[in-house]
């Protein structure tokens, strides 16, 4: 089989990872893989493929022309593309763009299957595109629909439910191995990297969060990473165990002053160092519930989820005088005003989620940059959720759930049998290089997106 | 942009050289070029002026930046890409290379213009040139007995002769053959492969390889697993059943009516790989294009021998 794999979003790793998993899943069959990527993606692709990514640039002829050199010189019988709700969206303008009504039209006449990796149930928003008057006329004569309806859909688990789910559009694959482990050497120098002396004793928790979050956050001006090192202090800083808090961040660092357990701020990590860090850890949270690094925790490590349901005047009503949340929210918001809001993954208001529900706006023909990251929440249809929530204002409740998780035995041995039963559903699964092979030859699978 | 260190390919006309880049182009870590004529001078300038004009000599790098840069070879495309040229006319060649290749890039580029010169001199400064814009180029030594070779040359210059209308440029053509009086293009075998011989020799061992074309052509698959190792490339069956397709390179057929040539017509007319076993050519015998009886020169035999050839 021979694939090549577009990637033209910038700012995600995610994607790219998961895409470079499934690469190297075909080449590891004797498969021949090539990338043309957008240069953050390039970056990582060239990591793992030498030789065998080609990096887009801000211009869409040149773009172009270099796609079909390649379609013409490796004959590819599928072309693996992924994040298209990001690209096809008529208001957006990419960093590297690709698409343009000509360029559909192409596509919808290539000979070879096309094949969207659907990291996060982006399907139905890819129906609203094809939908919506202005976009339509935006690409033109049916060329949107003509190659939304040659698409077929995969879904890569464990970013997805491995099992059934109804109305779901897509083929889940095991996009890894699963549980991850490392060696009880390596396991053992991490945690006394970070816990010294009291690694028996000690609990590691990790924090991970992805660089747009602290990017939108700025935009939006927002200032809960300046206070996070505060607000976990007040869940982490009395517990029966001494916790040591590894935050990696390229983009801020949490303060640890006064907050009560120890902090290290760690820029970046290579990934190898990164995952032995999450694996060797006793808890991974993150304001990210789409983020690739949970997908790696499954059956290995809890992770934890923090999101905010509630507006400010209800966390200080929730709220006793005494207590620490209350204190950091109104600094939060007396010096940033309306620094807290709802949210499921921070800092997307999780009003936006409504407006997906919604079609495209009339005259720009789409959403706001960032709504489709919560409605894919609703639609339920990812992560069956092994990973526990809870609220990042949330005071006492919140609390305890930090404690169950890292000092209550029978807690996670629960949440181990919660994994268990999601590794067994996602043991089922094919590779992605099977059912990438049988898509290729045009068997009868019959989950195609038709639109 | 980064470029990728190109491939080039050393040779004289008439020695497989289209073949060869084409099958080298099929490998899916390299991309074959036409005949550019890039290397022959130091800037754009000179190009325009010496193949600009109404001559097939800039067919090659027309089509090739028509293809890499526009996307295709139609009368349209090579338009834009001779304008791609003018704009470029005050950079120099090595440039205009070098932008082909970040374009190409992460494939290796296989630049092919056969090499020629009236004097050991002109040879050794087009050599220069190269190793100047690609100081970390891989080159190809492509060779043929020098027999076989005199007789395909000279059949060719004879078509070219009747179909030239630049009666000046085909004096240049026979005069590098010239030795003595006499027509015998032996001596522009022996200048040119010695030349490359020299020159290689100051190079690092893995910097350069010598193929025999003879020998690629009686056992293709060997010999191109021996090129792609040779340059670290992947050399599995796949590929090397792909790179015995040189049929299938966007060049392996004549251009649009406005940039028609860039390499051999013969090539272009018939780009399919004929295996045929090694020929039986003599480095002893009488020349058959000399009147005087006489053989090869003795040097021009020690060094076929060096070569391999008996």
């Amino acid at each position: 089989m021979r694939a090549i794999f577009l990637c033209a979003p910038s700012k995600a790793y995610g994607e790219i990872n998961t895409l470079v998993q499934l690469a190297r899943n075909i080449s590891e069959e004797g498969g021949e893989i090539w990338f043309l990527a957008s240069p953050l993606a390039a970056e990582v692709a060239g990591s793992h493929f030498p030789g065998r990514v080609f990096q887009l640039t801000p211009d869409l002829e040149r773009n172009q022309v270099i796609f079909w050199r390649m379609v013409k010189k490796f004959r590819p019988d599928m072309i693996v593309l992924s994040e298209l709700y990001e690209i096809l969206r008529p208001k957006r303008k990419p960093d590297c763009p690709l698409i343009n009504s000509s360029w559909l039209r192409e596509m919808g006449e290539i000979d070879c299957a096309l094949v969207f990796v659907d990291f996060i149930a982006h399907v139905p928003l890819l129906r609203g595109i094809a939908e919506c008057d202005v976009c339509s006329e935006h690409f033109a004569d049916g060329s949107l629909s003509a190659f939304l309806e040659r698409l077929w859909v995969v879904v890569p688990c464990p970013l997805n439910e491995p099992g059934p789910v109804e109305g779901r559009c897509g083929i889940p694959y095991q996009a890894q191995r699963l549980p991850l482990s490392i060696e009880p050497e390596a396991r053992a120098r991490v945690r006394a990297r970070f816990l010294g002396r009291s690694q028996e004793e000690g609990a590691l928790v990790v924090r991970t969060g992805s660089s747009w979050q602290t990017q939108l956050a700025e935009q939006y001006g927002v200032s809960l990473y300046e206070h996070l090192g505060d607000l976990l202090g007040a869940y982490l800083g009395n517990l029966p165990r001494p916790v040591t808090l590894v935050s990696v961040s390229s983009r801020h660092q949490i303060s640890s002053i006064g907050c009560g357990f120890r902090i290290h701020n760690i820029a970046n990590l290579p990934p190898r160092e990164f995952d032995e860090l999450v694996l060797s850890s006793d808890l991974v949270i993150s304001d990210n519930e789409i983020g690739y690094t949970l997908a790696k925790t499954v059956g290995s490590v809890p992770s934890l989820i923090l999101k905010n349901t509630f507006t400010r005047e209800e966390i200080l009503k929730r709220e006793p005088s005494h207590s620490p949340v209350r204190r950091i929210v109104l600094e939060m918001e007396s010096r940033r005003p309306d620094s807290i809001y709802p949210h499921k993954i921070f800092p997307i208001p999780a009003h936006e989620e409504e407006l997906a529900e919604q079609p495209p706006d009339e005259h720009t023909g789409a959403h706001d940059v960032d709504v489709l990251t919560t409605s894919t929440l609703r639609l339920g249809r990812m992560l069956s959720s092994p990973f526990v929530k809870a609220e990042l204002y949330g005071g006492e409740e919140t609390r305890d759930v930090f404690e169950r998780l890292l000092c209550d035995p029978c807690s996670r041995n629960t949440l181990r049998e919660q994994d268990t039963a999601y590794i067994e559903r996602f043991e089922k699964l094919e590779t992605g290089a099977t059912v990438l092979s049988r898509l290729a030859i045009h068997n009868s699978l019959t989950e195609h997106i038709a639109l | 942009m980064p470029v990728a260190d190109p491939v080039i390919i050393l040779a004289l006309p008439r020695s497989y050289s289209s073949l060869t880049c084409a099958m080298l182009g099929q490998h899916p870590q390299m991309y074959d070029l036409l005949e550019t004529q890039l290397f022959e001078v130091d800037v754009m300038q000179q190009w325009w002026a010496e193949y600009g004009e109404d001559n097939h000599d800039a067919d090659g790098l027309t089509r090739v930046i028509g293809e890499v840069f526009f996307g295709g070879q139609s009368p349209q495309t090579i338009l834009a890409a001779r304008e791609w040229l003018w704009e470029r006319r005050i950079r120099t060649t090595g440039d205009v290379l070098k932008e082909l290749g970040e374009q190409l890039h992460p494939l290796r580029m296989i630049e092919k213009t056969p090499l020629e010169g009236i004097d050991d001199q002109e040879v050794r400064c087009k050599l220069r040139r190269q190793l100047l814009t690609f100081p970390q180029a891989r080159f190809l030594h492509l060779v043929r007995h020098p027999r076989a070779y005199a007789r395909s040359h000279l059949s060719h210059l004879a078509a070219m002769s009747r179909a030239s209308r630049h009666p000046e440029r085909m004096a240049r053509r026979y005069a590098r053959i010239l030795d003595g009086i006499v027509l015998d293009p032996q001596v522009l075998w022996y200048r040119v492969n010695f030349n490359i011989d020299c020159f290689l020799r100051g190079l690092a061992p893995e910097q350069h390889l010598r193929i025999c074309g003879e020998d690629l052509l009686s056992e293709p698959k060997l010999q191109l697993r021996k090129i792609a190792k040779w340059l670290g490339l992947s050399t599995n069956a796949a590929t090397l059943a792909e790179m015995q397709h040189p049929d299938r390179s966007p060049f392996a057929c004549f251009g649009p009516p406005n940039a028609r040539f860039g390499g051999d017509p013969r090539f272009f007319r018939d780009p399919v790989l004929h295996c045929m076993p090694p020929g039986e050519e003599s480095l002893a015998d009488a020349l058959e294009w000399r009147t005087d009886g006489s053989g090869f020169h003795l040097e021009t035999r020690l060094l076929a021998r060096e070569f391999g050839y008996n």
